[in-house]
């Protein structure tokens, strides 16, 4: 919490810098968020390329309407707005110009080298990430929205309540629909996690004996 | 399901990301030791987050966007239209100057001008002067009034003029122009409508 208020109070100290038409702020304020920026988009879109383009967009904007941000307006809050914004406006873009999708292989990366782990495993673990990752991709772009910033930004509720300038409710419902969709899913695929579903499998044998 | 549940429904959320109030937990938990349809919605949407939590778990490594603040300054430097303080300052000013030029205009003009403006006014009239204003001057000129003849002068004001002594000046300067109206309302009068001949500026004759 010390941590987060001391980042909140070095935020206002940039915009303040800004507003005078500091560029090295601003400077400051890009290396400050253009990792969360970035992984943003890059959740939202699935492609490196593209979420590197957004986050460039996103600065740009910020910096050519800083004049409009409001007082009392949280920067993060509205770095997020933007970011979400874009990323919403490309893949309403996407809907209308449908290309072919990357083929699995393309994306699937594999985890670091662990000793404990045979190659095999590796594989599958990669594996069966993507198979998520594909079921996230595949949810709806508000839905996709709240959950890449609940679980990979980690904010709260309330704070996406208050990025998205929504109520709530409507955040909460919003998340719960998403949940409920990647349950069905995961189910539909056999994608518990896979020591899981290896007891899972156990038991079954057991039964089956 | 009956109400309970709906209400557990709509606060699960909150519990299953542990930002649920205390008191309201304690009462989330009971339903969920009584409710087996709540409990068993808790426990998947609780499997389904763990699962999803071993992949969305962002692994350290370093941020992929080497250059992106050499780009986007580049980006910044070359469009025109990008915002920059100094020009903000620049088109606010004179819209400062204009706005304040206005203001004064309508706030401050008309009482250091009285004469200007109150001769319209019902309360000229409530003081007793009931001679016309322009007497049978229709125009637009605020410095000529008709003396009891009917002539433009610019005499005649009433006692408690603010401003004699301009009055006097722009009589002197005027003079010439009050003769050469005086002999167009003459002509006027050969009209009918000393008004309009009073306010023509083209000889009699022409």
């Amino acid at each position: 919490m010390g941590a987060q208020s001391k980042e909140r109070s070095e935020d206002e100290r940039l915009v303040a810098l800004i507003r005078r038409g500091d560029r090295q702020a601003f400077d400051r304020l890009v290396i400050q968020y253009q990792g969360r920026v970035y992984y943003t988009a890059l959740r939202m879109l699935h492609q490196h390329e593209e979420a590197l383009d957004v986050a460039q967009d996103v600065f740009l904007k910020v910096w050519m309407q800083f004049h409009s941000l409001k007082r009392g307006t949280k920067v993060y809050c509205w770095l997020y707005r933007i970011t979400v914004n874009t990323c919403l406006d490309r893949l309403r873009w996407r809907k209308r110009h449908p290309a072919a999708p990357l083929s699995e292989q393309d994306v699937v990366t594999i985890p670091e080298w662990r000793y404990e782990t045979s190659p095999r495993q590796m594989l599958e673990e990669a594996l069966w990430k993507r198979r998520i990752e594909s079921a996230l991709e595949r949810l709806p772009a508000k839905q996709k929205a709240v959950f890449v910033l609940r679980h990979y930004q980690n904010l709260k509720l309330r704070e996406i309540a208050e990025v998205l300038d929504r109520p709530l409710g409507t955040i909460k419902a919003t998340l719960h629909q998403a949940i409920h969709r990647l349950r069905a899913e995961i189910a539909r695929e056999d994608l518990l996690p896979i020591e899981e579903s290896e007891s899972a499998r156990g038991r079954k044998a057991k039964e089956v004996r | 399901m009956n109400a309970q549940c709906s209400k557990v429904q709509q606060l699960l959320v909150e519990f299953l990301y542990d930002e649920l109030p205390e008191d309201r937990a304690v009462l989330l938990r009971e339903h969920l030791s009584q409710c087996a349809a709540c409990r068993e919605e808790f426990e998947w949407c609780r499997r389904t987050l763990r699962t999803l939590d071993a992949v969305t778990r962002e692994p350290s490594r370093a941020i992929p966007t080497a250059g992106l603040l050499q780009r986007l300054n580049r980006e910044i430097d070359t469009r025109p239209e990008c915002w920059r303080p100094r020009q903000a300052a620049r088109f606010t000013l004179p819209s400062l100057a204009l706005a304040a030029a206005f203001l004064f205009g309508v706030f401050v003009a008309p009482f250091l001008y009285p004469w200007y403006s109150s001769r319209n006014t019902a309360s000229a009239r409530a003081r007793g002067d009931t001679r016309p204003i322009y007497g049978n001057v229709t125009g637009s000129n605020p410095f000529l009034r008709s003396n009891d003849d009917g002539e433009p002068s610019l005499r005649g004001r009433a006692q408690d003029d603010p401003m004699p002594a301009i009055e006097e000046e722009l009589e002197q300067l005027l003079k010439p122009a009050t003769l050469g109206r005086r002999s167009l309302g003459r002509s006027g009068e050969r009209g009918g409508n000393g008004a309009g001949s009073v306010m023509s500026s083209t000889p009699e004759g022409f």
